[in-house]
C-alpha cells in the first residue's frame, strides 16, 4: 500500500529523516514511535507531500504522492493543530471536509452520529469555534474529520496525547474496529509504548532519522521497547 | 524588582513581530515615523503663526484654549481605538512573589510610552516655547502642566472607561453621538461649547491656584483606574471572550452549493467575517470608496486623466490591494489542511477569483454616483473594474504566493504590522504601475476615452482567458507549496 524508497530529509547539515526502505501493506497497523526530534512528524509530512524529500520518494498504490494526487481521494490524516480551520464550529469543519470528499450534508451528519460519545457531549452544537475548543477537544475533532470519509489509509500524529483516558480508551477501540472491519491501513506516531503496542501490529522505533527497530507486536513488544528506551 | 519588570517591559517590546521584520521594512517605518515627528514639531512651532494669519486680532492662547475641549473629546474617542490594556501581560507573572499593587503599577506605566501620549506632547511643547513671545513664562508653564495632566487623564480615563465598559464600539458611539450633537448644537448657536472652554482653560491661566484641579483630576483617574485593575488582576477577567458560533446564513448555504469552489469560497467568507484583522480589511475597503469625494468635486481633477486613473483604480481595487497582499498568509494557520486534503489549487484559486470579482464589481456599483460628476468616471471606473479583475486579480494571486507570511487572524489591524514584509510593499507595485503601462500610450497619442479602451479591453482579454491563469497558477503553486508550508509552520 505504502513504499518509502531511500527517503532523506536534510535541514542544511542536519538530517532529520533517513529511511532506506520500508514497505507498509494493505490493512496494517503500523506504529511509529521515537523520543523528541526523531523525525516522526517530519516522515508523516512526507508521507503526505506537505515537505518535499531531499532524496527518495513516497508511492502510495504505487504512485508517487508528489505526482499525482489521487492519494488524497483515500487518504484520511491529523498530524496538528495545522490541519484544523479555527474560525469554523467543529459542524462547519467536518462539514467541508465531508464535501472535500463529494458527502453531503445528510451523510456527513450520519456520519458523525457515532461520534457523539468519543465526543462527548462537549464539541457538536456547543456554538463554539475550533479555535475556542481546548486542546484535547481539537484533537478529537481533527481525528474524527480524518475518519469522515472513511479512508483506506490514516495518519494520525500523536492521537493519544492531549486525550482524556476514557477518550483514550474509546480511541483505541475504535482504531481497532476499523482495522478489522475496514482493514483499513493505519499510520500512528506515539510517545505512549503502552497505546502503540495494544493497537499496533508492527511497531518501528526511529532514532534521529534512523530505523534502528522494526518489530512484529507480540506479548513482550511493550518491555522490549521499555527496556530500549530505558536511560 | 521594578529593574527586572522594566527589562521584561524592554523585551516585549522589542520581541514584538514589528521589529523582526527585515532591515528594509525597520526603514520604511523609521522614515515614517520621522516624517510624522517632523510634521508634528512644524505644526507646534508655527501654531501660533498661522492662528494668527486665521484669527486675527485675538491671542492664539485663547484661540487654542476655545478648542481645547473639542481636542479632547476626539482623543478620548481615538482612544477607545487605538489604546489596549493588555491585562494579559502579566498573567505569567501572576502566580509568581510579586505584590499585585507592583503588577497594577507596571501595567499602568506601560500605557504612558504609547503614541497616542507621545505625539501630542511634540506640539504642545513647541506651542508652550512659543507663548513666551505674547505673555510671561510663568503662563506657558501653568499651560504645559495642565496639559499634561489633562493628557494623562484622558489616557487612564480611557482605559478604564474600556475595562469598565467592555462593548467599545457602543461606547465610542455614545462618545461619537455626544461631541456630534455638541457641534450641531454649535452650529445652530444653541450652545457654543467653545465660549466655556475659553473661560474654562482661561480661568486656569489667570489663576494658577486652579491648576490644582486638573492635577487632581489627573490623580483620579489614576487611582480609579488603578481600583478597576487591582481587582480584574484574576485569571477570569483575563481569558479572551469566546466568540459564539452563529448559525450558516442561507446565502453562505447557496454559495456552498456551487461545488468546490463555492465552498472554499463560503470558506473565505467566514474567514473574511469571523476575524478582527479581515474585517478591517473590509471596513477599510468600504471606506475607500469615499476616496473620490476628496478629488472630484474639484474641476481640476476631474479633469486630471491620470489622477482619475489612480483614484478609480484605487476605489476599486482598495480590497484587492488589501486583501491580495495577504492572500495565503490569511490561511496560514491552516494551510497545510488545504495541502493534506482533497482540494486541487486550480479551485483553491478559482475561489479567491470570484472573491476578487464579486467584490470589484460590487465596488464599481458603489461607485456609481460618482457619474455626478462626470460621466467620463462611470467609463475610467469600468474599464478599471474590467482591468482589476482580468489582469490585477492574477497579478496579486501570482505575487501573494512569493515570501507569504503567516497572518495572526485575532489580532486588530490598527496599526498592526504582523505579517508584513517587503515583498508586500512591493506586490502593490506591478498593481499600481500596470495601469499605466496599458494607458499612457493611448492616452498621450490618441485620446483618454482610447485608454479607457485599452484598459477594459485588456481586462476583458484576461477575464476570457481566466482558465488559462488559473491552470498556470495551479502549476505554480504546487511548484512552491513546500516553501510556503515550512514558512507557514514557523512560529512568528
Amino acid at each position: 500500500m505504502i513504499e518509502i524508497k531511500n527517503i532523506r530529509k536534510n535541514y542544511g547539515d542536519f538530517t532529520a529523516v533517513d529511511v532506506a526502505e520500508l514497505k507498509i501493506p494493505k490493512g496494517e497497523s503500523f506504529g511509529l514511535v521515537g523520543n523528541n526530534g526523531a523525525g516522526k512528524t517530519t516522515l508523516f509530512r512526507m508521507l503526505l507531500d506537505l515537505i518535499k524529500p531531499t532524496e527518495g520518494e513516497v508511492l502510495i498504490k504505487e504512485t508517487a504522492v508528489h505526482l499525482s494526487e489521487d492519494w488524497k481521494q483515500y487518504t484520511g490524516s491529523y498530524l496538528d493543530e495545522g490541519f484544523l480551520i479555527g474560525y469554523l464550529s467543529p459542524e462547519e469543519y467536518l462539514h467541508f471536509i465531508g464535501s472535500l470528499h463529494g458527502l453531503s450534508q445528510g451523510e456527513v451528519t450520519e456520519r458523525i452520529l457515532p461520534y457523539a460519545e468519543f465526543f462527548n457531549g462537549e464539541i457538536l452544537g456547543n456554538k463554539k469555534f475550533i479555535r475556542d475548543l481546548s486542546k484535547g477537544n481539537q484533537k478529537k475533532v481533527g481525528i474524527a474529520a480524518a475518519l469522515l470519509s472513511e479512508p483506506e489509509v490514516l495518519i494520525l500524529d500523536e492521537p493519544f496525547a492531549n486525550l482524556d483516558p476514557s477518550t483514550q480508551i474509546r480511541l483505541k477501540n475504535l482504531l481497532r474496529q476499523l482495522k478489522e472491519e475496514k482493514q483499513m491501513t493505519m499510520l500512528i506516531s506515539s510517545h505512549d509504548l503502552n497505546h502503540v503496542t495494544e493497537v499496533c501490529e508492527r511497531v518501528v522505533v526511529l532514532e534521529k532519522g534512523l530505523v534502528v527497530h522494526d518489530i512484529k507486536t507480540h506479548d513482550d513488544t511493550l518491555k522490549e521497547l521499555e527496556e530500549y528506551f530505558a536511560v | 524588582m521594578i529593574g527586572k519588570l522594566s527589562s521584561l517591559r524592554w523585551k516585549e517590546t522589542w520581541r514584538t513581530s514589528v521589529w523582526q521584520q527585515n532591515l528594509i521594512v525597520n526603514i520604511i517605518l523609521g522614515f515614517f515615523m520621522v516624517y510624522m515627528m517632523a510634521n508634528l514639531l512644524l505644526v507646534g512651532f508655527f501654531l501660533d503663526d498661522m492662528l494668527i494669519k486665521v484669527v486675527p486680532n485675538t491671542s492664539p492662547m485663547a484661540v487654542v484654549n476655545r478648542y481645547l475641549i473639542y481636542y479632547f473629546g476626539i482623543d478620548l474617542i481615538l482612544r477607545f481605538y487605538f489604546q489596549n490594556m493588555p491585562l494579559i501581560s502579566v498573567q505569567p507573572l501572576l502566580h509568581l512573589p510579586i505584590r499585585k499593587n507592583r503588577l497594577v503599577t507596571y501595567l499602568l506605566n506601560k500605557t504612558l510610552p504609547h503614541p497616542n501620549n507621545l505625539a501630542p506632547l511634540f506640539i504642545i511643547i513647541p506651542f508652550a516655547l512659543e507663548w513666551e513671545d505674547y505673555a510671561p513664562a510663568s503662563e506657558s508653564i501653568i499651560w504645559l502642566v495642565m496639559m499634561l495632566a489633562l493628557t494623562l487623564t484622558s489616557n487612564f480615563f480611557s482605559i478604564g472607561l474600556k475595562k469598565q465598559m467592555g462593548a467599545k464600539n457602543k461606547t465610542a458611539a455614545i462618545l461619537g453621538a455626544a461631541f456630534l450633537l455638541s457641534l450641531i448644537l454649535d452650529y445652530f448657536g444653541l450652545f457654543d461649547l467653545s465660549v466655556y472652554s475659553e473661560i474654562i482653560f482661561s480661568a486656569v491661566i489667570d489663576n494658577p491656584l486652579l491648576l490644582a484641579v486638573p492635577i487632581l483630576i489627573a490623580i483620579g483617574a489614576y487611582s480609579w483606574c488603578f481600583r478597576l485593575f487591582r481587582q480584574a488582576l484574576s485569571l477570569d477577567h483575563m481569558e479572551i471572550k469566546s466568540q459564539k458560533a452563529s448559525a450558516e446564513s442561507n446565502q453562505i448555504q447557496a454559495i456552498r452549493r456551487l461545488g468546490t469552489w463555492g465552498e472554499l469560497l463560503a470558506l473565505e467568507l467566514k474567514l473574511i467575517w469571523r476575524n478582527k484583522r479581515t474585517k478591517s480589511v473590509i471596513w477599510m475597503s468600504a471606506f475607500f470608496l469615499l476616496y473620490g469625494l476628496i478629488f472630484f468635486p474639484q474641476q481640476s481633477y476631474v479633469d486630471n486623466d491620470f489622477m482619475i486613473i489612480l483614484v478609480v483604480m484605487l476605489m476599486n481595487g482598495m480590497f484587492l490591494l488589501n486583501y491580495g497582499q495577504f492572500l495565503l498568509g490569511w490561511q496560514g494557520n491552516h494551510f497545510d489542511a488545504l495541502l493534506a486534503n482533497n482540494i486541487r489549487f486550480k479551485t483553491y484559486y478559482k475561489a479567491k477569483f470570484m472573491l476578487f470579482l464579486t467584490v470589484t464589481a460590487v465596488s464599481f456599483v458603489l461607485t456609481l454616483p460618482y457619474g455626478y460628476f462626470g460621466m467620463h468616471l462611470v467609463w475610467a471606473s469600468f474599464a478599471m473594474m474590467l482591468f482589476n479583475i482580468g489582469v490585477n486579480s492574477f497579478v496579486i494571486m501570482f505575487f501573494g504566493s512569493f515570501n507569504p507570511k503567516r497572518i495572526d487572524l485575532s489580532q486588530s489591524s490598527v496599526m498592526n504590522w504582523q505579517g508584513v514584509g517587503a515583498s508586500q510593499f512591493l506586490v502593490s507595485i506591478p498593481i499600481m504601475v500596470l495601469p499605466f503601462v496599458i494607458y499612457t500610450p493611448f492616452a498621450l497619442f490618441g485620446t483618454p476615452e482610447m485608454g479607457y479602451i485599452a484598459l477594459g479591453v485588456t481586462g476583458a482579454i484576461g477575464l476570457a482567458l481566466h482558465n488559462v491563469w488559473l491552470n498556470l497558477l495551479e502549476k505554480w503553486l504546487q511548484i512552491r507549496k513546500y516553501d510556503i508550508a515550512e514558512r507557514f509552520r514557523q512560529p512568528d
